[in-house]
């Protein structure tokens, strides 16, 4: 055979070989044919392990119970016990280790996926509690009046001792004056919103620090900004008392109840 | 005496022929392949109640964080879909963010259209529809990938082998559901896993885990014990766009005939 044959043959030998030889070299050993075949299975298989081997982030309500028993159980019975504690708390990663603290997601968006009410019948969607957000207290956060773990009023205000049951652990102490709140408008609201984090009270802190500023009452009475304005609202309104009878300190507060 | 010139023709032939048979026939070889093909013990299969779905979109949120897809941006292994279907007979969707923060508001999100609002009383039926990768028996994007980037593990899922791809975008045309898209941070073709880091540890994935309602659950297809193979077998369920011949491993309870 002559060179003009063999020439351009042995140049595309050569590339041949160069090019196998650099694929010998540059893909790796576990890259070939698998289970499902050419079609579907041509593949590194290191790359499942890759996979398998990525961090988790949401470890579930099972691990938060390992030590947050008291909490898990509160919110057992309650119609939020369906939602993961991560949704709102946030996916745990390695808490408590890392992150320490994880960071709550207490705003109205997070409610509203839920509880923006959408005229929709057909779907379960129509079927849960919702309301208007441009109209329900636009500019307030829901877990203000709402406790995420205890959430019904409807419940609160049916029940007797409903009150009781929103600040269980009040009651015992206090049975006066978590009766007392029964039956009046702020019985939806649990006592630490205004009575201050109770932490480990009676041990620590041993006395709360009441909250009996303006502002407090104005974060929903806010259409009586300028109604004695400068004065603290309690000077007349026992937060205790329903509207008829406010005037705690009035002479002429019997009246004011008729 | 050999010439300079005859000795590296002759070293490049030799070289070049030993090299071709060797490495060509070692990735042919067929018994190789036949002990492969064993069957397995699991395939992951999937299943949605559209009617237990409310469009809260939390399954989005926890998609997103577990798998690290870049929150802000819009794109997401899962999302919900939510049509309204109106008395004159139209038919409308929108799926703001992939629904990554639910739907709260009762107009549509028509993105440049603007929002649509909707008269409760003109509302036939409404509805919301979580989708994600179809993990489908003959993947349409598994095929077209020209480098082996993208494959189909032994137990049914479709992964993507972040440091082969090459970004060439072939598979992102061919699904016909939509549910691969580009990964912001690796610029790889990107799409759901089923959690396979969760779901070979024994637990359920993100989103499944996340689902307030029960509307997605995770099986075994081979296992007949399987809650989801039961509910496959017994219930009526379909699949999206069957007729493009995928398989898909998605099923849907209560899917409408206006979803696509």
């Amino acid at each position: 055979m002559s060179g003009h044959i063999w020439r351009p043959l042995l140049v595309v030998l050569a590339l041949v070989a160069v090019l196998i030889a650099v694929r010998q070299i540059y893909v790796p050993d576990d890259f070939g044919v698998h289970a499902r075949g050419y079609t579907y299975g041509w593949y590194r298989s290191g790359s499942v392990i890759d996979w398998r081997w990525m961090p988790l982030q949401y470890q579930g309500k099972e691990s938060c119970a390992e030590c947050h028993q008291k909490q898990v159980a509160e919110i057992r019975d309650m119609p939020h016990a369906s939602i993961q504690c991560e949704n709102c708390h946030g996916p745990a990663l390695d808490h408590p280790s890392d992150p320490p603290k994880l960071a709550i997601d207490t705003s109205r968006g997070l409610c509203l996926r839920c509880h923006a009410r959408l005229p929709y019948p057909s779907s379960a969607r129509g079927g849960l509690r919702g309301i208007d957000p441009a109209t329900h207290h636009p500019d307030r956060e829901c877990v203000e009046c709402h406790p995420p773990h205890h959430p019904i009023l409807d419940d609160v205000r049916a029940a007797g001792s409903a009150q009781g049951d929103l600040n269980a652990s009040c009651r015992p102490c206090h049975q006066k004056q978590v009766d007392d709140i029964v039956g009046m408008p702020h019985q939806i609201i649990y006592c630490e919103r205004c009575h201050g984090p109770k932490g480990d009270h009676p041990t620590d802190p041993p006395k709360l620090t009441i909250d009996r500023t303006r502002s407090l009452c104005l974060t929903c009475h806010d259409n009586k900004t300028r109604h004695n304005a400068g004065r603290p609202c309690v000077t007349c309104h026992d937060p205790h008392k329903s509207s008829l009878q406010f005037l705690q300190f009035l002479p002429s507060s019997g009246e004011a109840s008729q | 005496m050999m010439s300079r010139r005859d000795f590296l023709k002759k070293t490049a032939l030799v070289l070049g022929g030993v090299m071709v048979p060797v490495t060509a026939l070692e990735i042919l070889k067929p018994e190789r392949l036949q002990a492969l093909r064993a069957d397995e013990a699991v395939r992951w299969g999937f299943l949605v109640d559209t009617y237990k779905c409310v469009g809260c979109g939390f399954c989005v949120k926890a998609c997103k964080l577990e798998n690290g897809i870049p929150y802000e941006a819009d794109v997401t292994r899962t999302w919900v879909e939510r049509y309204v279907l109106t008395k004159d007979g139209a038919f409308h969707a929108d799926s703001p963010l992939g629904a990554r923060d639910g739907f709260t508001s009762p107009e549509l999100d028509l993105n440049e259209s603007g929002q649509l609002a909707i008269d409760p009383e003109q509302i036939d039926k409404a509805f919301f529809v979580p989708k994600l990768c179809n993990q489908c028996a003959n993947p349409p994007c598994v095929q077209v990938c020209p480098v082996g980037a993208t494959y189909q593990t032994p137990d049914g899922v479709v992964l993507v082998d972040r440091t082969w791809c090459i970004g060439c975008g072939y598979c992102i045309m061919a699904c016909p559901y939509g549910a691969r898209f580009f990964h912001p941070t690796y610029h790889t073709a990107e799409k759901c896993t089923f959690c396979y880091h969760r779901i070979t540890d024994g637990l359920s994935p993100a989103c499944v885990q996340a689902c307030p309602f029960g509307a997605r659950q995770l099986g075994n297809l081979k296992d007949p014990d399987d809650p989801v193979t039961r509910a496959i077998a017994s219930e009526h369920v379909a699949v999206l766009k069957s007729e493009y011949g995928t398989k898909p491993q998605v099923f849907y309870v209560g899917l409408d005939w206006e979803v696509r």
